[in-house]
């Protein structure tokens, strides 16, 4: 209720007010409640003790004025309540409610905003009390309860108020006093009578509550009381007059002592329209003076604030009836509706004291000059170099974010922790460390001794693991898991001949052959340059037989070692010019720019190609560039001063001083003949092109006198040891750089060794021109006997370089000899035999002498027409191939098969021989060429076996009889080994070793055999011979006896068989036929035992 | 204990096999065949923990599953790892020298 009264009206500070609730309460309860209602808010205040005055038409004109205190609604009513003025005006009263109701009507009909819901609840009852007004009762309850009605309505009819608009009020309006309390502010009046403990209203002290019938109405006067005139004053003696007249029936009768009693006169009457009490009577009397003053004082209060309820009505008026700009406006205190907590909520308040800045200026640079101050557009400063913060690309706002993948493994947090303690306090740092933990050797026996069937025991634990362990083991031992099956398929395809042609093929890649340098001429040796990539040197020589060369003796016919680069195949890299033919030549492993050749007549010839490496580098870099021909040559000329190509080549002819000597003359003579590393200009070149071709000459020459004395067949460096001069060897720390020695045989039976460091014979002092007097000697000889006792004639050099140290070596001869020897010269022997054995191997001369690659003791031999295999110990061939149709000429291992090996013959072919494929013949034959091929030889490999399989490609060089180099290269399955060749291998040859043994084995049984056989044989002859002669003899006797008519019966019976022949030719026949009988019958043991008997 | 050699001799009467150990679920070894304590003791501790992860790694995987056997093949060896109950069984082979 209290809500709607709030929420009703513009003036909300009085909700708590008395009037204001009844209002709204009263049309709730039409007729009989209002007087609850009215009951109900006094209680509130407590502030109507005390009130007796019954009747007063000020209660409803009060509430009405309180509704509309602040209306502008009041005129209307306050005019006819002043009109009415008297309590009994029944047309004031009804005017009254009219407007009143009209009010609640009006305020139904377009409600203010706020007084919506007032006027829904005001709407229905305002109008019953209006009829109920008009009905003529003239209880001024009712009157009040309509006014209260009304009253509710008043704050929202406020603004359309005068429906019927008054006359606009004398200006001559007093203003009201300055502190004028408007009525809705005042305290409520009191009501005219008490309440008990539980609120029921009950009559004041001296108030007799009574029922007049109508007829006492009628007789006393009291007609016409009603709502707004409630009270009548009746002298004493009307009442007593009363009680005497109509006697007991009187309705005064039972008070007629109190009545009596009564302390004032006249006694006031009030109409108890609504029976208030509850005990069903309509009227009650104020017998004491008390009460009646109390009624007094409310129905005079009631007046006095009706009328100032139209005098507010009035001013209110009058103000609104005034401009707007005049109307004096009522400041209302503010009321906190919850606002301020939203206001808190949004204002903003500082958190911290705000912060001092002072900005300050030196007071010197005020109005300094220059410093001009401008305003510049946005746009200019945006660029200016003014700007000092730039724009910039925040790359925050650039970057993409890609998704991140993340593991995150989990591990036992790892915690460092340190702490430092002091004295005895508990965590020392000796109780802080920690060791591994272990137990004891009696928990731990305890632990092992437990029996298998208890719980915790190690032995069950490991009968129940083991056979899982077991089976990974065996797995291990069978297969490897890890095997790449794939690539074995792959090898496995290889070998078995499948795949393209280009990878089963041996094809030509390359030749080369030159003009001038190698045409015709036989290709004797090939080195490949162990350095550097595609390189190959050849050393060609004439195609002359020994008789010719014999006929040419002692003439010098300058030879050539040609480079042949593979990017190049028309000119040779780099010409090597020797004095003599080149049968045998080899780089240094380690030092590559040093070359060793061996010469026809026995010398040996070194170069030093340090000097042209740049050259041959830059070289390179011109030939690109294309300028080819150029500068002077000299036809034919064999002197050149300094030639076109060196000159061009940008190079000082030689850095050791000019080079003027003719190289022809100055060969051959001792060594150092004045090449020393001298560039020539190929003069001699015929074609134009090979004029840029540059020649090296030899940098040292061996002394004749103490170099070989026929041609040197083969050459070879020994990397890593040092060989004194007393034939004694020592090996050189692992991974030495050093190669100083190498080794040459030749035909005259020796082995020289040769050390490289000419320079270190000059004696110190001389100069590095003097090195023509130096002679160059070998520094060690060994010298070999053939098996007939003469100086072997040797032919190819084979060293273990693995055990170079223990100083054995193969060499082969001319005579198909193998020698195996040891080139340490013993202690304390003059002439000592270094030969350990000599085995005659061949029937030709040996051309081949090379050992395995994969297995040290194993060594390859070539010579005629069959090869060898030889194990280092043994006195016969591990195996000995048949005979081939065509004479080898070259033979070598493949470096990276252990099974393979190849062979080139007289024919122009090459065979490759895979010895776990099969050896009764070559797996692979190619016809190169239609001459005879001379010389062959492998690219050289990477250092590690696996490198070398991994290796792109495998180049064989093939040198044939015309001069032509032919680069081989070979198919896929030549190159890689078939999976476990090795090992293969190696158990082909312990099959040969076995067959050997076995062969060996049965020697002794065999030779006896055959002795024993061949002894029957002759016994058989000589028993046959000794018949045929007792044949002879008997037939002479059947001669001598058939002449004298005896013949024997033998005789006869085959002189029966045959045509009597001529006598004499018929016993010559039979005597040879006899013979080859008994023979033959010998031969076979078919010889009858009589026969032997008859032989004796 | 003649139980747990003969079961040891037999182990280690296989080709290849280097070693065998025996520790116990605290990581301390209880039997082993290699001469060397350190060694001993490396492999006593490092295995084992990789075994729990292996462990706990099938039965993340399957919480009803459980880690039978381990092996573990590095170029020179392979390292067997059998964990059951409160033991581990370690057994080191050369698969090189097991195969030829």
């Amino acid at each position: 209720m209290g809500e709607a009264a709030e929420e009703s009206g513009a003036p909300p500070v009085e909700d708590g007010d008395v009037p204001a609730a009844p209002a709204t309460a009263s049309p709730d309860e039409p007729a009989a409640a209002g007087v609850d209602d009215a009951g109900e808010p006094a209680q509130e205040p407590g502030a109507s003790s005390e009130s007796a005055a019954p009747a007063d038409g000020g209660a409803p004109v009060e509430g009405s004025a309180e509704g509309g205190g602040e209306a502008t609604s009041g005129p209307v009513d306050g005019e006819g309540g002043d009109a009415a003025g008297a309590p009994d005006g029944a047309p004031p009263p009804d005017g009254e409610a009219a407007p009143a109701a009209a009010e609640g009507e009006g305020e139904g009909g377009d409600a203010g905003a706020g007084a919506a819901e007032a006027a829904g609840d005001a709407e229905g009852p305002p109008g019953e009390e209006a009829a109920e007004g008009e009905g003529g009762e003239a209880a001024g309850d009712e009157g009040g309860e309509g006014g209260e009605g009304a009253a509710e309505g008043e704050g929202a009819a406020e603004e359309e108020a005068p429906p019927p608009p008054p006359p606009p009020p004398p200006v001559e309006l007093e203003p009201l006093p300055e502190d004028y309390v408007p009525v809705r502010d005042r305290p409520p009046i009191p009501e005219p009578f008490l309440r008990n403990e539980e609120g029921k209203p009950v009559p004041l002290p001296g108030v007799e509550s009574l029922f007049l019938t109508g007829t006492t109405v009628d007789l006393v006067g009291l007609q016409g009381l009603g709502p707004g005139n409630i009270t009548r004053e009746l002298t004493r003696e009307v009442l007593l007059g009363d009680i005497q007249f109509r006697g007991a029936i009187s309705d005064f009768h039972a008070y007629k002592a109190k009545i009596q009693a009564a302390d004032y006169e006249p006694l006031i009457i009030r109409f108890n329209e609504d029976d208030v009490y509850g005990d069903g009577n309509n009227y009650e009397i104020a017998l004491t003076a008390e009460a009646a003053n109390v009624w007094k004082a409310i129905a005079e209060e009631t007046e006095s604030r009706k009328r100032l309820l139209e005098l507010e009505a009035a001013h209110v008026a009058a103000e609104k009836a005034k401009p707007r700009s005049k109307r004096v406006r009522k400041v209302k205190p503010w009321v906190s509706m919850g606002s301020e907590v939203d206001i808190e909520e949004a204002s903003v308040r500082p958190r911290r004291e705000p912060i001092r800045l002072v900005v300050q200026r030196k007071r010197r640079e005020f109005h300094q000059p220059g410093a001009k101050l401008a305003d510049k557009d946005a746009h200019e400063l945006w660029n200016s170099s003014q700007m000092e913060c730039r724009p910039f690309k925040d790359p925050n706002f650039d970057m993409r974010r890609m998704e991140q993948d993340v593991a995150v493994q989990a591990v036992a947090p790892l915690r460092d922790a340190a702490c430092q303690s002091t004295g005895a306090i508990p965590p020392r740092p000796a109780v802080t460390q920690t060791e591994a933990l272990d137990l004891g050797p009696e928990a731990k026996a305890e632990l092992l001794s437990k029996p298998v069937a208890e719980r915790g025991s190690v032995a069950g634990f490991l009968e129940r693991v083991r056979d899982l362990a077991e089976v990974a083991m065996v797995q291990n031992e069978i297969t490897n898991i890890f095997r790449d099956d794939l690539a074995a398929l792959n090898d496995e395809a290889d070998g078995g001949g499948g795949g393209s042609r280009k990878e089963t093929l041996v094809s030509e890649a390359q030749s080369f052959t030159h003009l001038t340098f190698s045409k015709n001429k036989v290709v004797s040796a090939i080195q490949w340059l162990p350095h550097r990539k595609g390189v190959v040197a050849v050393a060609c020589t004439e195609a002359q037989s020994h008789a010719e060369r014999v006929a040419r003796m002692g003439r010098t016919s300058p030879a050539h070692i040609l480079l042949w680069n593979f990017r190049d195949p028309i000119h040779p890299e780099l010409v090597l010019q020797s004095p003599w033919e080149v049968f045998a030549f080899q780089f240094n492993p380690l030092h590559p720019d040093l070359l060793t050749g061996g010469c026809y007549n026995g010398q040996v010839v070194m170069w030093d190609l340090s000097s042209e490496a740049d050259r041959l580098g830059r070289r390179a870099a011109a030939a690109a560039g294309g300028g080819k021909a150029g500068g002077v040559t000299e036809a034919g000329g064999a002197v050149s001063t300094s030639g076109a190509a060196a000159d061009r080549l940008g190079g000082s002819v030689s850095a050791k001083g000019p080079d003027l000597t003719p190289p022809s003359t100055a060969m051959g003579t001792t060594l150092g003949a004045g090449g020393l590393g001298a560039t020539e200009a190929a003069s001699s070149s015929s074609a134009d092109g090979d004029a840029h071709i540059p020649v090296v000459k030899h940098r040292f020459l061996t002394d004749t006198q103490f170099s070989h004395h026929q041609v040197v067949t083969d050459l070879q460096w020994l990397p890593g040891v040092e060989i004194s001069h007393r034939g004694k060897v020592t090996k050189l720390g692992e991974g030495s750089k050093e190669c100083n020695f190498f080794a040459t045989i030749a035909a005259d039976g020796k082995v020289l060794f040769w050390d490289v460091r000419v320079e270190k014979l000059l004696k110190k002092g001389k100069k590095a021109d003097e090195l023509l007097d130096v002679v160059w000697k070998p520094i060690h000889s060994v010298h070999l006997i053939s098996l007939i006792g003469m100086d072997l004639g040797g032919t190819r050099l084979a060293f273990d370089f693995k055990r170079l140290d223990q100083g054995m070596f193969y060499a082969g001869s001319f005579d198909g000899e193998l020698v195996y020897a040891d080139f340490i010269k013993p202690e304390g022997e003059e002439n000592p035999d270094y030969a350990k054995s000599c085995l005659q191997a061949h029937v030709g001369p040996v051309i081949a002498l090379e050992r395995s690659p994969f297995f040290d003791d194993i060594v390859l031999t070539c010579g005629d027409w069959q090869w060898q295999i030889w194990q280092e110990g043994q006195a016969t061939p591990l195996f000995a191939s048949g005979y081939a149709q065509d004479y080898y000429t070259a033979a070598c291992w493949s470096p990276t098969r252990p099974a393979v090996l190849y062979l080139a013959d007289q024919s122009g072919s090459v065979e490759v021989w895979d010895l776990l494929d099969r050896s009764h013949e070559p797996s692979i034959r190619v016809t190169l060429a239609a001459t005879p091929i001379m010389s062959l030889a492998f690219n050289p490999m990477p250092a590690s076996a696996s490198a070398a399989q991994q290796a792109a490609q495998q180049l064989l060089a093939v040198g044939d009889a015309t001069g032509v180099l032919r680069i081989m290269e070979l198919p896929r399955n030549l190159r890689r080994p078939v999976h476990n060749e090795k090992k293969l291998m190696g158990a082909w040859l312990e099959r040969q070793q076995a067959r050997l043994a076995d062969v060996a084995a049965r020697q002794p049984a065999r030779g006896a055999a055959r002795k024993e056989a061949e002894e029957r044989k002759k016994e058989a002859e000589a028993m046959a011979l000794a018949e045929a002669a007792a044949r002879e003899a008997a037939a002479k006797d059947a001669a001598a006896a058939a002449a004298a008519g005896i013949p024997p019966p033998q005789a006869d019976r085959r002189e029966k068989k045959g045509a009597p022949p001529p006598p004499e030719f018929d016993e010559k026949a039979e005597q040879e036929y006899l013979k080859l009988e008994a023979r033959f019958k010998a031969q076979l043991g078919l010889l009858p035992p009589e026969a032997n008997g008859s032989a004796h | 204990m003649s139980d747990i050699e003969s079961t040891l001799t037999r182990i280690q009467g296989h080709k290849g096999v280097i070693g065998v150990i025996i520790v116990n679920n605290q990581g301390v070894p209880l039997r082993s065949t290699f001469e060397h304590d350190a060694m001993t003791k490396q492999y006593a501790d490092l295995i084992p923990s990789l075994a729990d992860l292996a462990r706990n790694l099938v039965r993340d995987l399957d919480p009803q599953n459980d880690l039978e056997f381990l092996r573990i093949r590095s170029h020179k060896h392979e390292i067997m790892v059998a964990a059951k109950d409160d033991f581990v069984l370690l057994v080191i082979q050369d698969p090189n020298a097991a195969s030829t």
